[in-house]
């Protein structure tokens, strides 16, 4: 895991836990392999939720509603943390990359 | 944003601006909005948001998403379940939303329920209605209509999570949630005294509903009833069965709704010129 990743994980994880709460994340070590079916259970509507707080604080460059478009929902659920993780690195990458302002 | 104060009420809503899904920043002002409206029980936004919105967004309208009162993740108050105060909480989302223009709106089952209702009310608010297995009245009260209409929306619910989660998990956290949000609704608020309460809508309403409608349902959809029913009553109504589907077509032909939406906007949502009703008609 690069530490970008890692900084990352850190952050999504505390988004999910103020999403589905302490007590179900407690005895559970999210990483990037965790599932957000299998592992943790996440509702669709707790997926819609952790997509807005993404975008809010990441910015529009996470651009979430279109990693979203292009996925079914069976594929969204069965996305791991380290899928979102990596696209959050990807886009914030891509975004500095291209951002003249430096 | 996520969150809007609308009637004093918490709702949780999601916008996709038109130009979200765009690589272009050439958009025109006018864009159409579509409000989607989510049925009951332990339905919510998330049924539209992973089919209809994202593709109603890329193809160029504002999309608002919102939870209904006790559902999702808007909050849960004890009072105001029926038809009319889910009616008065949309206008109010969209009020504190300032979109004040008329709408396209899109709703599931009560959703479209509540559509057809904010239609007859707020005619100015209303561009189009594109109604999915809406019902029109509830069935009469019995003596059992509260633990039935728990058992309804349990399996309801069930049914739209297909696929999304394994029930043999007896004490998983989903189902513990599905099961506390289904006792929250029935137990802890007049919900099922509300839609007990539910006056059928009147004909003469209905008949005043001139906003071009299209109605949808499944071909085995135990209410589709209420399709012929539409046509049959509103001035500029059009009635699409889909083969092979229930009451859950959402769930079972989301391409086949989204095809038919796409080609509801781009129509400009204008009834009688869509080649694909009399196909599907039976």
């Amino acid at each position: 895991m690069t530490p970008d990743e890692e900084r990352i994980l850190v952050e999504v994880t505390r988004m999910l836990v103020e999403i589905i709460g302490e007590d179900y994340v407690l005895d559970m070590n999210i990483g990037m392999d965790t599932s957000f079916d299998a592992d943790l259970e996440l509702e669709s509507i707790e997926f819609v939720r952790l997509a807005a707080k993404l975008t809010e604080h990441y910015g529009e460059r996470v651009n979430f509603v279109a990693f979203l478009a292009d996925r079914g929902i069976d594929e969204i659920i069965n996305l791991t943390v380290g899928a979102v993780v990596r696209h959050v690195v990807d886009r914030m990458a891509t975004s500095t990359a291209g951002d003249t302002h430096g | 944003m996520a969150e809007v104060i609308a009637g004093g009420i918490r709702f949780h809503v999601q916008r996709l601006p038109a130009h979200c899904l765009s690589e272009s920043t050439d958009h025109p002002a006018d864009s159409p909005t579509v409000v989607f409206v989510h049925g009951l029980g332990i339905d919510n936004m998330a049924s539209f948001y992973y089919t209809l919105a994202n593709p109603a967004a890329r193809a160029g309208a504002d999309v608002i998403l919102y939870d209904l009162r006790g559902h999702g993740a808007t909050e849960r108050p004890p009072t105001g379940y029926s038809v009319e105060a889910s009616v008065r909480d949309l206008i109010a989302v969209l009020d504190a939303l300032g979109v004040t223009g008329p709408v396209h709106l899109v709703g599931n089952s009560f959703g479209g329920m509540v559509a057809l209702a904010v239609a007859m009310a707020h005619p100015a608010r209303v561009a189009s209605l594109l109604l999915i297995e809406a019902p029109i009245e509830f069935p009469a009260v019995t003596e059992d209509w509260e633990e039935q209409t728990a058992r309804v929306l349990v399996a309801e619910g069930m049914k739209l999570r297909r696929g999304l989660s394994d029930w043999r998990a007896q004490y998983s956290r989903k189902l513990h949630r599905v099961s506390t949000t289904i006792d929250a609704l029935v137990h802890g608020t007049t919900l099922v005294a509300d839609l007990g309460a539910q006056q059928p809508f009147h004909r003469a309403d209905l008949r005043s509903v001139t906003c071009p409608v299209m109605a949808v349902y499944g071909d085995n959809s135990d209410i589709i009833h209420y399709g012929y029913t539409l046509v049959d009553l509103l001035p500029n109504c059009d009635l699409t069965v889909v083969p092979n589907c229930s009451h859950f077509l959402i769930v079972e032909a989301p391409g086949v709704l989204r095809d038919l939406l796409l080609r509801w906007l781009s129509s400009g949502a204008e009834a009688h010129l869509m080649p694909v009703k009399n196909a599907l008609v039976r």
